[in-house]
């Protein structure tokens, strides 16, 4: 099988210079600096079909090509390393094990998009990993492959790691540029996007770090190459693609599992293989209940409906889920989905980040209210009192984040409701209201 | 606003907060990478916390003097680097204990005991798991963390905004405590 980000990554140096140069590393990046047009790169990353792994899934190559060719103002590659989303931690991995191919990944980005200048911003929490990516930025500037002059072009690109210091919220786009300029990381209104008004309102490109890491792949053995993994149906004349979901995707798999960690697969193989093959199934010989698909934000699916699904994002949107940032949570039949949902809002309560009312009160709100229910003091209305918190939040607000805990709020109240009810209907009295 | 009327108050340490020469040597390759002087706010911060935490005749804490000293190197005002500093998690903007140790409590951990985790380390060091904080002898500041990438290796915590400690069993977490403990005995 085609593994395109961690085909290496079990070497002891797999981090370093002398590795990467041996497995053919920066050889991509010779070959889009000296031989290809910017417009060419992009040709080719839109015909590998990637799509963004940072969430989204938006196509890279067509995001590459909203950067206006030429601009007055200086443009700008922002890599997205902060990696927060509950359930997921593959970025992680590739800063570790294959840090060169996110800066090789880099330097592509950034003659595609005409970028002098590229930041990565990596979350505060990852002291040790900046380190990593610190000593592979220093080995591959000595070595010439990052830095103004690149093979013999008399161009080049400075690439900068900024650390942020603890806010899941500086993971969106927009709030990851006011981090970036030195402010509080709220998100911002959109539009203007950040193609046209990013990073100091210039024009910015935001890709996450596994996205970024699969160019040089894609480079070196071609767009139609990488669009050969994973599954693609053409739509009919004139529309889009039936199925659009090719590449390899590294795959987070924690919770009850009896072999969690990072697996790259590629695209289409079902959920059960993903599970039973690469995790060794659910732990302790427990059987399934639900799984979380893709990070704690994406709506919950139950066990038969999973194992009936393939890893595409066609197939997480027939199941009114979304495959999100491929963390992937095993949820075992002893969990109860109450104290698992307290769990996940009280995390949406801790990172809003304050700026909108109906986000701020809101997902606050719905923790204490599932506290309340987890503890045995729920009150018979409760449900709908949830229910009508998460109608008055999504959609009234600055970004999506509130959205990330009503989603998910409602598919746990939807599929497991019986134990809502039994919580909210065991509980005692607890005077008038 | 309470919160910053008291941090901001007078300095805590004898002598007010000046960044070493070896900061300023940091900050001025910092001050190359924007375009603008206030992006280098959030590693300035970090520069200005590293320095503080290495002096041990300093509280472990980003005082009043500190934030000034910030907000003088990049031409800001220090109630702008207070806000901003508040903003996020890892900047000392309240005491901190010998050890900073951070437990996540997010969704995947908790699947598999990291509350557990938590509850026993805040009372093997005597604060209150409702709260967290730092214990009566200044040795341990304890709070909940949320997911810090360690899922597949859970539960898991993170010390001193620095090495996370993964695969936790209760008996690991004692070994590390006890570890702790001798180091600041
Ligand atoms: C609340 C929130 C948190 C996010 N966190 C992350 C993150 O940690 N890492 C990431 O790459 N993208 C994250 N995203 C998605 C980014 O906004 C953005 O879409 C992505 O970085 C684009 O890169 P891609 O096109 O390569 O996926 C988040 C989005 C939201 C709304
Ligand atoms: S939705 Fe929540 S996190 Fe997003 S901008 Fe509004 S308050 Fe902040
Ligand atoms: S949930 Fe604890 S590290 Fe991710």
């Amino acid at each position: 099988m085609t593994k395109v980000l961690t085909a290496h990554v079990d070497h002891p140096d797999s981090h370093r210079l002398a590795h990467y140069r041996s497995v053919g590393g920066y050889e991509a990046a010779r070959k889009a600096w000296t031989s290809m047009a910017p417009a060419e790169i992009i040709g080719e990353v839109r015909a590998s079909g990637l799509r963004g792994r940072g969430g989204a899934g938006f196509p890279t190559g067509m995001k590459w090509g909203f950067i206006p060719v030429s601009s007055p103002k200086p443009k700008y590659l922002v890599i997205n390393a902060d990696e927060s989303e509950p359930g997921t931690f593959k970025d992680r991995l590739l800063i570790e094990r294959n840090p060169h191919a996110v800066l090789e990944g880099v330097v592509i980005g950034a003659r595609a998009i005409g970028a002098k200048r590229a930041y990565i911003y990596i979350r505060g929490e990852f002291a040790t990993q900046v380190k990593v990516l610190e000593q592979a930025l220093v080995e591959a500037e000595e070595a010439g492959f990052v830095g103004p002059d690149l093979f013999g072009t008399g161009e080049g690109v400075e690439i900068v790691i900024h650390r942020g210091a603890g806010a899941y919220i500086c993971g969106e786009e927009t709030a990851l540029l006011n981090s970036l300029e030195g402010r509080r990381g709220y998100p911002r209104l959109k539009p203007p996007f950040p193609a046209t008004n990013g990073a100091w309102d210039c024009p910015t490109c935001v890709n996450n770090v596994e996205t970024i890491a699969a160019i040089p792949w894609i480079i070196t053995h071609g767009g139609a190459a990488y669009s050969q993994i994973g599954v693609f149906e053409p739509g009919e004349e004139g529309k889009p693609p039936k199925v659009d979901s090719r590449g390899t995707r590294l795959m987070c798999l924690s919770g009850h599992v009896a072999r969690p960690g990072v697996y790259e697969v590629p695209l289409g193989i079902s959920f059960r293989e993903l599970i039973e093959d690469y995790g060794g199934g659910v732990w302790k010989g427990r059987k399934l209940k639900a799984i979380i698909p893709g990070g704690s934000s994406t709506p919950v699916i139950t066990a038969d409906e999973a194992m009936d699904a393939v890893l595409t994002y066609e197939d997480c949107a027939r199941l009114k889920t979304m495959f999100g940032s491929g963390g992937l949570m095993v949820i075992d039949d002893e969990t109860c989905m109450v104290s698992l949902l307290t769990v996940l809002l009280r995390f949406y309560a801790h990172e809003s980040c304050g700026q909108c009312s109906p986000c701020r009160e809101g997902t606050d709100w719905l923790y204490q209210v599932l506290v309340r229910i987890r503890d045995g003091k729920g009150r018979p209305d409760d449900l709908q009192t949830i229910r009508d918190l998460c109608v008055n939040m999504e959609g009234r607000t600055v970004c999506p984040l509130a959205a990330a805990a009503t989603m998910p709020t409602i598919s746990y109240l939807t599929k497991f409701l019986p134990e809502f009810e039994a919580k909210v209907s065991a509980a005692q009295p607890v005077g008038v209201h | 606003m309470t919160e910053a009327a008291t941090t901001l108050g007078p300095p805590s340490a004898p002598t007010p907060f000046a960044f070493s020469e070896a900061s300023w040597t940091r900050i001025r390759k910092l001050l190359t990478r924007y375009p603008q002087q206030q992006a280098a706010l959030l590693p300035v911060l970090w520069v200005a916390q590293e320095q503080v935490d290495a002096d041990a005749s300093r509280p472990r804490q980003l005082t009043a003097d500190v934030i000034k000293a910030v907000a003088d190197a990049l031409g800001l005002a220090p109630a702008y680097v207070w806000g901003v500093a508040t903003f996020y998690t890892m900047y000392f903007t309240q005491p901190v204990g010998k050890h900073l140790v951070e437990v996540c409590t997010s969704v995947a951990c908790c699947l598999v005991g990291g509350e557990e985790i938590y509850q026993r380390l805040c009372q093997r060091v005597g604060i209150d798991p409702a709260s967290g904080g730092t214990s009566a002898d200044g040795r341990f500041t304890v709070r909940r963390a949320e997911c810090l990438a360690a899922c597949g290796y859970a539960p898991m915590l993170q010390l001193d905004n620095g090495a996370f400690h993964e695969n936790l069993t209760e008996e690991k977490l004692d070994a590390l405590i006890d570890s702790l403990r001798e180091a600041t005995a």
